[in-house]
């Protein structure tokens, strides 16, 4: 069966199968930000946006999306350099595999909620993303780190 | 994982009620539970785009639609204060939100998901569930009777709701709760639900007795319920904690009231 979906603003028009999730569909096609850990909806690692808002990419089945809007992080690259410089900055990427999907909530966490945005909101919306590498603590600072920001192109560090 | 063969959008209630009558046709919602289950050589009949998603707070009551999804519920704000809050709080800690923004509330009612918090903090509420077929019910009836296939539209909760409070056990934070109470006090009479046993969550009523203390009654209450072994906890673990939860969610509810 075809599926048209928008994926970061471009119309697709893709052949899928009954039980294609949408992780599988974006990985095939190229969009390979979108990584699958648990496969159940539990890590995190696959989170893209549908119609605006952060879902699970991986239980998700593509059949069902037609005339729906996906953003991967490919699709918000510039806010995404942004945070991963802070990222960077604080030592709070290692293996780098969950990054996307945490860095895909996060701005995600930005549209949503209202400014100024504490460390205890942004640690409960960011819990649902799992790491096994740096631990949290400075995932935590480089995202309030972001938040904090000026737009002057200058990375800052809270701690 | 579910097999889906086919996949059907019928274009009335109508059309997707006799369709859920049909042997292996089963109802799509947010499609959280897909990867969880096990059933092969399925239809799926898609709810999405035939059910509302829109919270509606009245004057007296609160109509959460099935396809509202628990993110919704969860940042609702005729239900962010008050004995109502205990619904935000029983979806607060499930994953995280993106998987909220996919998980309805009809879902979970639905499959009668058995670590639901939510479904015990509603049966503490006494909510009533309306479904096509069958109308108007109360949700401890809807579950308490054998599966059918009806499609549940929504779920009422009256505003009046005296006071409530709700507390739970996890393994872990994003993780599904291990034992949860959820209990209101309202018209000189307690309902306290428990979940999560790991059956699915029941409730029980009584008049306050006065003299008593919450300690007294809330292990008089967890007296009233049946718990099992998985791999969260034994049923001895949970026979023990029930007095506490309950406890301390009467608790939060006399602060509260």
């Amino acid at each position: 069966m075809r599926v048209e979906l928008k994926v970061n603003q471009k119309i697709c028009v893709w052949e899928t199968t009954l039980c294609e999730t949408l992780a599988d569909a974006l990985r095939a096609h190229g969009y390979v930000s979108v990584k699958k850990g648990c496969g159940r909806a539990s890590c995190g690692m696959c989170t893209v946006w549908l119609d605006g808002k952060a879902v699970l990419s991986c239980t998700l089945l593509l059949c069902r999306l037609g005339g729906h809007e996906v953003t991967t992080l490919e699709g918000v690259q510039e806010q995404a350099r942004v945070l991963g410089s802070y990222i960077v900055a604080e030592g709070a990427d290692q293996c780098g595999f969950c990054a996307p999907g945490f860095i895909i909530t996060a701005l995600a966490m930005e549209r949503e909620l209202p400014a100024p945005i504490s460390p205890e909101t942004a640690e409960r919306y960011l819990a649902g993303n799992l790491c096994r590498c740096t631990g949290y603590k400075s995932k935590l600072r480089a995202v309030m780190a972001y938040l904090a920001r000026k737009d002057d192109g200058v990375v800052k560090k809270l701690s | 994982m579910l097999k889906l063969i086919a996949l059907e959008k019928p274009d009335t209630l109508n059309d997707a009620f006799a369709l859920l009558q049909k042997p292996n046709h089963i109802a799509l919602a947010g499609g959280t539970m897909f990867q969880l289950g096990d059933r092969e050589a399925v239809t799926g009949v898609e709810l999405a785009h035939i059910l509302d998603k829109e919270i509606v707070a009245e004057d007296d009551q609160i109509r959460i639609p099935a396809m509202a999804t628990l993110r919704a519920l969860e940042t609702e704000p005729a239900i962010a204060k008050g004995p109502l809050s205990i619904l935000p709080a029983a979806v607060a800690h499930l994953m995280g939100p993106a998987f909220r923004n996919m998980a309805t509330v009809g879902g979970a009612i639905g499959a009668r998901f058995s670590g639901s918090e939510l479904i015990a903090a509603l049966l503490a509420l006494d909510a009533q569930v309306e479904l096509y077929q069958e109308g108007m019910v109360r949700l401890e009836d809807h579950l308490r009777f054998p599966r059918k296939k009806d499609i549940i539209l929504r779920v009422i909760v009256s505003r009046e709701q005296g006071a409530a409070g709700l507390s739970s056990m996890r393994n872990a934070d994003t993780d599904q709760p291990l034992l949860c109470a959820a209990v209101r006090k309202k018209d000189g009479v307690w309902r306290v639900a428990v979940g999560a046993r790991p059956q699915l969550a029941q409730a029980y009523a009584e008049p306050v007795r006065e003299y008593e203390d919450t300690e007294e009654t809330a292990r008089r209450f967890a007296a009233e319920f049946q718990f099992g072994s998985d791999m969260r906890a034994s049923a001895q673990y949970r026979r023990l904690i029930c007095p506490v939860l309950i406890r301390r969610a009467m608790e939060e509810a006399l602060q509260c009231g």
